[in-house]
């Protein structure tokens, strides 16, 4: 998993049939040190069962924990990154 | 799953079995880089019917091959979605990391 | 595995349900590369091994922050460890009292 922001949102209608997932999420990994949170650069496309919305921080599982967010125990969802929690808070030095 | 452009399509005689009959396309990351790819592109099976200058969402790993139907294709990424439109938030991306690199805009970015 | 060590929790209300329940914790990986034979590591080993990289693992042991753990990555690891059904596929699966490189890890690189 990583930690990343929200910073957009991207629309589909033409998808493959195992792409079940309704809204797809621009991430932008954050790294957070002592001196803050900064983006290392790389943006994922996340699917979003949470409802995140504009700037929130949230951590992003991929693989089969991406999978387990959509369907538990699927193999075959089309999903490779999904948002799985919103953080509230975190003792990380540098977070905010 | 990432951002990326289509930008060309590459075709092969000699193959997998597997592969026969599928379309392989030529993806660019768009607004996406991972120090671990040593790539600037991206080999993808297009289950979608994607055409060149479109901007797609590709999966990687299992699912990529799941979207052909099984998991023994040898197959490592492959097109999920074809692009309406993106839309970005100027607040959440003040910051000029994340910033689309030059000329590699998604078309249809909107920002809100 | 990774060696790396815990530098904060991360908590959240709106979670998947996979993660009810479940400690994550925020932990930086050890670069070993500059490390000279005879290195000891610990929970107080200073910072300068630790990589730039971060990443985001449940935690079923209750590490503490500052503590070097091992973190498995993959979804075998994960079903065994934290259950077939939890939404992440980092782990970690030991608290580590030490670790010692006993060659320059240096030498051994390719």
């Amino acid at each position: 998993m990583i930690r990343g922001r929200v910073i957009g949102e991207v629309w589909a209608t033409r998808k493959a049939p195992r792409l079940a997932a309704k809204k797809l999420l621009l991430v932008a990994e954050m790294r957070v040190s002592p001196d803050g949170e900064h983006a290392t650069g790389r943006v994922v496309v996340a699917t979003d069962t949470l409802d995140a919305g504009q700037g929130d921080t949230v951590v992003v599982a991929f693989g089969s924990g991406a999978r387990n967010a959509e369907a538990p125990g699927s193999r075959d969802v089309l999903v490779d990154a999904s948002v799985v929690q919103v953080v509230d808070g975190s003792t990380s030095p540098g977070s905010p | 799953m990432i951002l990326g452009r289509v930008i060309g399509q590459c075709w092969a005689t000699r193959q997998n079995p597997r592969l026969a009959g599928k379309k392989l396309l030529l993806v660019r990351p768009l607004a996406w880089h991972d120090p671990d790819h040593q790539a600037d592109h991206l080999v993808c099976v297009d289950p979608v019917g994607a055409e060149v200058g479109q901007d797609v969402v590709v999966c990687m790993g299992l699912p990529a091959r799941w979207a052909l139907g099984d998991t023994r294709h040898p197959v490592e990424a492959s097109i999920a979605a074809i692009v309406d439109g993106v839309e970005v938030f100027r607040d959440a991306c003040a910051d000029p990391a994340f910033a689309f690199a030059p000329g590699r805009l998604p078309e249809r970015l909107q920002e809100r | 595995m990774k060696l790396c060590r815990v530098v904060g929790t991360v908590w959240g209300a709106r979670q998947s349900e996979g993660l009810h329940g479940r400690r994550v914790v925020e932990v930086r990986p050890l670069g070993l590369q500059q490390a000279e034979a005879g290195t000891r590591l610990g929970a107080d080993c200073d910072d300068g091994h630790l990589r730039e990289a971060s990443l985001l693992a449940v935690d079923p042991l209750g590490a503490d922050v500052g503590q070097l753990v091992l973190v498995g990555i993959g979804s075998r690891v994960r079903d065994l460890v934290a259950g077939p059904h939890v939404t992440t596929k980092n782990c970690v699966i030991a608290i580590v009292d030490e670790a010692v490189v006993e060659d320059g890890a240096r030498e051994v690189r390719p």
